[in-house]
């Protein structure tokens, strides 16, 4: 089976690297389902072609030259897209993504929804699982809302909602992921972070949060959030909901503790490690000396 | 369908520098001396050196087999004409060692064709217990244990065991005892291994043989030539061919069960 990828490009500048930064996990994972179905699927299937494309904006012929060439890339083929010709095509794909944006996002935050996060969680779970690394996941409260909401009424509590949420995606990095997953509950996603990378960046954002002053008509609010941590690291074959409840309950600590702090479990997900495999001293004692 | 006749075996232990890769390449060669095909399969993925031993330098190895539509027998290199051919991994390709299931299954899938034509497949695994050798060593019907007398490496191949017994689901090991000083220290090694495990994992591991320290193996590395032909009548050399007859007899006891598959059930719930 062979198949081409044909990256098209629209404009000269600007890239958007939105798209860019899941392509990775997507190239990945799409890599690993051609394999596995190409296992599935008979031979006499082996001289089927199919072409997949994707459009990259603000691509030039001139870069992808330069990047095929140093990254070895040469087995893609690049359609170079004047916006004329393509203008379908090209408008086509817009659509897709703004339906696809549309579907994922919340509309008051502009942060994943729920499902898109699980998604990505689940995607992210499997990286880890591959790539034997870490990721840490933080769910994340606001303290007192419905003071808020009683006090401030409605609109003033969306603002503070959309307060933190911009807090959120400025402060972490292109391949985090930020989510609202409940009414006054954010979920943040940190590939590649263990418990004291995560704990240190939500301390950050914690004390950050306690000292704004959300301006709402011509009240000052002030507001804080509490929230849990919980970290994998490795062939864990912990599942997502298993990671939310171990950060839940990190949480509901946060809360107990006073609130407007940062509790991480130690409950890391060593409770999914295999200790059966473990060599005790009393075997290595045996081994060396024979004794019984 | 043909019934299979290859019979597969892993050489594996905890520790490294033990001996693996010499014993992997003179039991193959005693083997196809004995008038039987050997496939010598390298699968120290990523740290390879089957080939220098050998005293070969092949253009293409198994990442070709990943990477490009190379077919399996081009892959294959000749060690001696007609039955000792010899399967190169790559050295120096950190992604090989991490490999996942569905890799390992595109390479066996690739490969699969080509065993056919041996009695032994013979797979020099790399030392430790990286989610490949666990993997490959579950894998083969039979699995051939390295130890030397030094304690680091008892607790290294018993870790080995216990991984594979706990995890895999695997209770069958032969042990080889290589570089004793002589016999009673052969005897008290395997011995030590074999009431540990018997003690705390519940099985007994099954003694092949023992290989006694000889100096004539570094001689022959050097020369990289093997040891059963650049000096036969060492000692070391009438070790191993007494470890290759009881072989022999093994895979003649075993020859219903080989029938059915070359590989174990136990390819299925690899899981990384
Ligand atoms: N019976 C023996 N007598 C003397 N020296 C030996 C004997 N067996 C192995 N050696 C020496 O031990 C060294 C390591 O052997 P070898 O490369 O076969 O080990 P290995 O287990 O394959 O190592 P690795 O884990 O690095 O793959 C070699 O230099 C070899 O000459
Ligand atoms: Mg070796």
């Amino acid at each position: 089976m062979i198949s081409c990828f044909i990256y098209m490009q629209k404009r000269l500048h600007n890239i958007r690297t939105e798209g860019l930064e899941n392509l990775t996990a997507e190239l990945d994972q799409l890599r690993q389902l051609i394999v596995s179905h190409a296992q599935s699927a008979p031979i006499d299937m082996a001289d089927q072609q199919l072409a997949l494309t994707r459009l990259v904006p603000g691509l030039t012929m001139e870069s992808w030259n330069k990047l095929s060439e140093r990254f070895g890339l040469s087995d893609w083929l690049a359609l170079d897209l004047d916006n004329s010709t393509y203008f379908n095509l090209a408008n086509l794909q817009k659509i897709i993504e703004d339906l696809t944006h549309k579907s994922e996002r919340d509309p008051l935050t502009g942060l994943y929804n729920k499902q898109a996060f699980e998604h990505k969680l689940s995607m992210e779970l499997q990286r880890v699982e591959r790539s034997n690394g870490q990721l840490s996941l933080a769910i994340i409260d606001l303290d007192d809302f419905k003071n808020v909401n009683d006090t401030y009424g409605h609109a003033c509590g969306d603002e503070v909602i959309r307060t933190l949420a911009d807090m959120l995606d400025a402060s972490t990095r292109g391949y985090d992921h930020a989510a609202r997953v409940g009414g006054e509950e954010f979920a943040l996603l940190l590939p590649g972070a263990g418990p004291l990378r995560a704990k240190a960046l939500m301390d950050r954002l914690c004390s950050m949060f306690a000292d704004t002053l959300i301006k709402c008509s011509e009240a000052a609010i002030q507001c804080t959030f509490s929230a849990g941590v919980a970290s994998l690291k490795g062939r864990s074959k912990a599942t997502g909901k298993e990671l939310f409840e171990v950060a839940d309950k990190a949480l509901y600590q946060a809360k107990n503790a006073g609130k407007n702090r940062v509790r991480v479990t130690r409950q890391l997900v060593e409770f999914e490690y295999d200790r059966s495999t473990m060599v005790h001293s009393n075997e290595k004692q045996f081994l060396f000396s024979g004794s019984k | 369908m043909k019934p299979n006749n290859t019979l597969t075996i892993s050489i594996l232990s905890g520790k490294g520098g033990v001996g693996k890769t010499n014993i992997a390449l003179n039991l193959g060669y005693c083997m196809y001396r004995g008038g039987f095909p050997v496939m010598l399969m390298d699968c120290d993925l990523g740290l390879a050196n089957l080939d220098v031993l050998l005293g070969v330098t092949p253009d293409t190895n198994m990442q070709s087999l990943l990477d490009t539509d190379t077919p399996a027998d081009e892959v294959a290199f000749p060690i001696e004409p007609d039955g000792f051919d010899f399967l190169p991994a790559a050295s120096g390709v950190p992604e090989l060692v991490e490999m996942d299931s569905d890799l390992r299954n595109l390479l066996f899938q690739r490969l699969d064709p080509l065993f056919n034509n041996y009695e032994y497949l013979l797979m020099d695994l790399g030392a430790g217990i990286t989610p490949t050798v666990l993997a490959f060593a579950a894998m083969t019907r039979i699995r051939v244990v390295v130890v030397t007398p030094e304690p680091t490496s008892l607790t290294d191949s018993y870790a080995l065991m216990k991984v594979l017994s706990t995890q895999h689901n695997v209770k069958d090991f032969y042990i080889i005892v290589n570089q004793a000083e002589d016999k009673s220290e052969e005897t008290s090694t395997y011995n030590r291994l074999a009431t540990a495990c018997e003690r705390f994992l519940g099985f007994t591991p099954e003694f092949l043989g023992g290989i006694c320290q000889d100096k004539m193996v570094p001689e022959s590395v050097r020369k990289q030539t093997p040891l059963m032909k650049n000096a036969p009548n060492s000692r070391a050399a009438k070790d191993i061919f007494s470890i290759a007859v009881k072989l022999q007899k093994i895979k003649k006891s075993m020859l219903e069960d080989i029938s059915k598959s070359i590989f174990t059930e136990n390819t299925s719930d690899i899981s990384n």
